[in-house]
């Protein structure tokens, strides 16, 4: 541990880095901000606002909600409730005959690495570092 | 265990399928997203739910299987188990486990994997009945679903909380329903009544403000997770939880009252303790362990 910015990643790793669909824990940031501020304690770093993962425009977070749920309920009445629920049974069957289909062609073999002590070890590692 | 059927109980696990292999147990950094859940959950019928906040540095691995003893237990934040396992790539999914696999959904998500011991003074839990009991819909009347009305699924209600709470300013007000009936809690005998009177204690959900009020609700509440204080001492309440209770709202920068709040309630001490690591807040019940 030589810099700053090595003890400060030590003591807040990832700590600050949160989704732009999570305003409730930016919001929270902000509160242990000015609590830093009122205790006198260092001042944690600034939030790293993550808007997506990898490279998909369709893998965004806070876009995507404003895409597909611009008008999100916070409830609905009994007859939507009634049809939602008649809709979801039909997607459910649908997924069902999706999956045996793909159980009969063959296409659902699982690769045979084996998944170790040591490779959940490292997958830890990937993750992590 | 092969890499695919990590793959498999892995996805599974993020699609609340509640298969029996499944070693994962899941934990949010989100308290909306927890309350939001344990309402679900009692809406539902289900019986004795609770919330449980976890010091993620004391939890330690059991001798398993697949597992040795007395190490830290690992935490993998959803999506970058979803990334690294690339769970969306398994051709098995359906187009609506498609629709549940979006990263979008995990962003609040942690993961730990296999079985924990936890030591008593890291481990708090609270019952919803006591929440409801110390004013949470008094704070936060948006969690309420007024008489005749359905809730809407989880994501979907949790999105429309966020812009009910944290209204952006390309939203127009008149696109944003949130209930104006609030609860009443009658005689501490865990029986709900919604009544329909009751004022928010923010002006409207565009309001930036902190009253004493709300600091001292969400005191009560961030209480019920303290440890067993001492003889003759009041419940302190944990200053993390109460942080992210005050937190469900658009707050000012450098409120002079809650500044005052911090500095006379809480030593600096209360503060190093949390911002060292996150804590993390149970999202699972014991059919996702």
């Amino acid at each position: 541990m030589e810099t700053a910015q090595d003890l400060e990643e030590f003591l807040f790793p990832a700590f600050t880095h949160v989704a732009d669909n999570l305003p409730e824990v930016s919001q929270y940031l902000d509160l242990v901000r000015d609590s830093c501020t009122a205790l006198g304690v260092q001042m944690i770093p600034d939030n790293v606002v993550e808007h997506g993962i990898g490279t998909e425009p369709r893998h965004r977070f806070q876009a995507e909600d404003d895409r597909l749920m611009l008008k999100a309920r916070l409830y609905k009445t009994e007859s939507e409730y009634d049809d939602d629920k008649r809709k979801g049974k039909h997607e459910k069957n649908n997924t069902k005959s999706k999956r045996r289909k793909l159980d009969i062609d063959g296409k659902l073999e699982a690769p045979t690495q084996d998944l170790s002590l040591p490779v959940v070890d490292e997958l830890a590692e990937r993750m992590m570092g | 265990m092969s890499v695919g059927e990590m793959v498999v109980m892995a996805g599974n696990h993020l699609l609340w399928k509640d298969r029996n292999p499944d070693e994962f147990m899941s934990w949010s950094t989100s308290m909306l997203f927890v309350i939001e859940h344990v309402l679900g959950r009692s809406r539902k019928g289900q019986m004795g739910c609770h919330i449980c906040v976890i010091d993620s540095r004391e939890l330690t691995t059991v001798a398993t299987s697949t597992s040795t003893a007395g190490r830290p237990t690992s935490f993998y934040p959803g999506l970058e188990l979803w990334k690294n396992l690339n769970i969306i790539d398994w051709k098995g999914w359906g187009n609506q486990d498609l629709v549940g696999l979006h990263p979008r959904k995990f962003t609040h998500e942690v993961l730990s994997h296999g079985v924990s011991r936890c030591a008593s003074s890291a481990f708090r839990h609270v019952t919803l009945e006591k929440l409801l009991s110390k004013g949470l819909f008094e704070m936060y009347p948006e969690f309420v679903i007024p008489d005749g009305k359905k809730s809407t699924g989880l994501y979907e209600r949790c999105v429309a909380l966020r812009q009910a709470l944290f209204p952006r300013e390309d939203q127009s007000s008149q696109d944003l329903e949130f209930a104006s009936s609030s609860f009443v809690n009658s005689s501490g005998n865990g029986d709900l009544e919604w009544g329909t009177n009751v004022v928010p204690l923010s002006s409207g959900a565009n309001s930036l403000s902190i009253s004493q009020r709300e600091m001292e609700l969400a005191t009560e509440m961030a209480s019920c997770f303290a440890n067993r204080p001492a003889r003759g001492c009041a419940a302190k309440a944990p200053l993390h939880i109460f942080l992210m209770f005050l937190g469900l709202r658009p707050r000012p920068r450098g409120e002079p009252i809650f500044i005052r709040w911090i500095s006379e309630h809480y030593y600096r001490k209360s503060l190093l303790a949390h911002i060292t690591d996150f804590t993390f807040v149970d999202i699972g019940d014991s059919s996702r362990s």
